[in-house]
């Protein structure tokens, strides 16, 4: 008996390691690979260890396919000399059909938040998801009854994180008109109001474009309150807050900032990052989260004209991926990393040699990457 | 002379005994890479011969290898580094049996090293190579495992590896 408890503990230890392709291929193995494969206890651990391997990376991309008249999913492998070849289409759920526009909301532990429109006409999308591209699985999410307001539908936004507490997904949805916050936990599978005394009410937004940043369990987005900052929605306690900036970037007017071009949140290594982009191409992250003081400048380069850069991943301490819209080829996203190392800045051009991703087209709207982590996680926590 | 002599720190040697009965005698300060050896030495338990009845000689062997290349008092980084590579291209059933030795011995390092290799080893195998990797008989019957496949068939897809190693 205790011979066949360890030989578990060794089987667990080495699945733990596998890509989520293998582990699904593998689920026929037998009954109880299968039933292992399956256990939320072992989709938790394996995406424990998947979040610090780089191998667990992937950098996904939407892309509309004037063949198909349909938006696609594609993933990639990052690694640091080029995006690796690693390219697999995803399919979509049956039940969409995303011809006429998709945004994506949020990402958090391999799930995505999607908006999926099938007439393009409507500002509310006629489906939200939860989908995790990696084994395909998803949920549509019920409408919320406070969703009728269709012309404002600019004004809301979307996010999705993990309460460690309850060990269940909640998806929170904030009109912005109305200041109507609403919250769905994906195993209660309906949409409940948050009590307006908790934590500040008077939340503002500068735009609603961006995906919010969910880390260290709260999801992040930049406010105005007479001075920018960043708002933060802790997903267990559900308590709003507010996090100072570096200080060069309190003084910035509202009106001369764009958000997502000038600055914009992220995350890098773990923790949240805030980047600032006008003549130089400023990166800071704040190492202890909580403690504004804690916010450390990591990346200052000449932007070279090039208005539009993002951080999308950090390799290590001093080796940043970003990509960037040069504006003279305003279809193409091209991706560079640049390394601070003892010479200096040095920067590479990234992809290297990949000719046939390298052309990225665009279209400006809907067009979305973002770096997550492979994991095993099932949407489907209500049943 | 008499200073010399008192600087020599002195060297205590353990025995282990593998389950077909080999003795094989090593350094208590490599040994101890072993959390389950370390125990027993804390006890009090290692005059004699210490019996690893789940070990057996051919995996001892390479578990003692690995623990005399990573002790504190030999190697530089690049030796180990060459050595874990060279180490982790046994068969796959030997490092299987390591796996477990270093599972029992309680040496997290080795542990790790193996079901690193084991994983890499195998995420492009067919389901089938992994059975007989495992040693496993397949419960499902055809209808139920061609129910799993239908659905997830991008799962399958790619060049898969049929090898045994």
């Amino acid at each position: 008996m205790e011979i066949h408890i360890q030989k578990d503990e060794i089987l667990i230890d080495i699945l733990t390691r596998l890509p989520v392709k293998s582990l699904v291929r593998f689920k026929c193995v037998s009954e109880s690979w299968n039933t292992l494969i399956s256990e939320p206890y072992f989709k938790k651990k394996h995406l424990n260890h998947a979040k610090y391997q780089p191998n667990s990376q992937k950098l996904l991309f939407s892309q509309w396919s004037p063949k198909d008249k349909v938006f696609d999913f594609y993933c990639y492998s990052l690694s640091l000399v080029q995006l690796v070849k690693d390219i697999r289409k995803f399919d979509w759920p049956s039940s969409c059909n995303p011809a006429d526009g998709i945004k994506v909301y949020c990402c958090c532990d391999g799930l995505f938040l999607i908006g999926i429109w099938s007439n393009r006409d409507l500002a509310q999308p006629s489906i939200i998801l939860v989908w995790n591209p990696s084994t395909g699985e998803s949920i549509v999410l019920p409408h919320s009854e406070n969703s009728t307001s269709d012309d404002y539908d600019e004004k809301t936004i979307y996010g999705l994180g993990y309460d460690s507490t309850s060990d269940d997904y909640k998806v929170l949805r904030i009109d912005m008109c109305w200041y109507d916050k609403q919250i769905l936990a994906l195993k209660s599978g309906s949409w409940r109001k948050i009590d307006k005394t908790l934590g500040r009410t008077n939340i503002s937004l500068l735009s609603t474009m961006e995906c919010l940043t969910h880390v260290h369990g709260a999801l992040h987005w930049l406010g105005w309150l007479s001075k920018l900052f960043v708002v933060s929605f802790n997903i267990s306690n559900e308590m709003f807050r507010e996090i100072q900036l570096p200080e060069m970037m309190c003084l910035l007017p509202l009106n001369k900032i764009i958000v997502d071009v000038d600055v914009g949140l992220s995350v890098s290594g773990g923790m949240l990052c805030v980047y600032y982009n006008k003549i130089t191409f400023n990166l800071w992250v704040i190492k202890d989260y909580g403690v504004n003081e804690s916010w450390t400048k990591v990346l200052a380069i000449p932007n070279n004209e090039i208005y539009r850069i993002m951080p999308i991943y950090r390799f290590s301490d001093d080796e940043v991926l970003l990509n960037y819209r040069d504006w003279r080829t305003l279809t193409r996203i091209e991706y560079r990393i640049i390394s601070d190392g003892l010479l200096g800045l040095s920067n590479r051009i990234w992809p290297l040699d990949c000719n046939d991703i390298d052309v990225v087209t665009i279209d400006h709207k809907s067009t979305f990457q973002s770096v997550y982590t492979e994991s095993l996680i099932s949407p489907k926590l209500g049943h | 002379m008499a200073e010399a002599s008192s600087s020599i720190t002195e060297k205590f040697f353990l025995t282990l005994k593998s389950s077909d009965g080999d003795e094989f005698v090593l350094e208590e300060s490599i040994a101890i890479q072993s959390i389950t050896i370390k125990n027993m030495v804390e006890d009090g338990c290692s005059s004699s011969v210490i019996p690893l009845s789940k070990v057996d000689t051919e995996t001892l062997i390479k578990v003692i290898e690995y623990m005399k290349m990573h002790s504190s008092t030999s190697s530089n980084e690049e030796e180990i580094e060459n050595f874990d590579k060279k180490f982790v291209s046994n068969s796959i059933n030997t490092i299987l049996n390591i796996l477990e030795a270093a599972n029992f011995l309680d040496i997290n390092n080795l542990l790790e090293l193996c079901a690193e290799a084991v994983a890499n080893r195998i995420k492009n195998k067919t389901p089938e190579a992994v059975r007989k990797i495992f040693n496993i008989t397949s419960d499902f019957t055809p209808e139920e495992e061609a129910e799993i496949r239908n659905e997830t068939p991008w799962a399958f897809e790619g060049n898969l590896d049929h090898s045994l190693d």
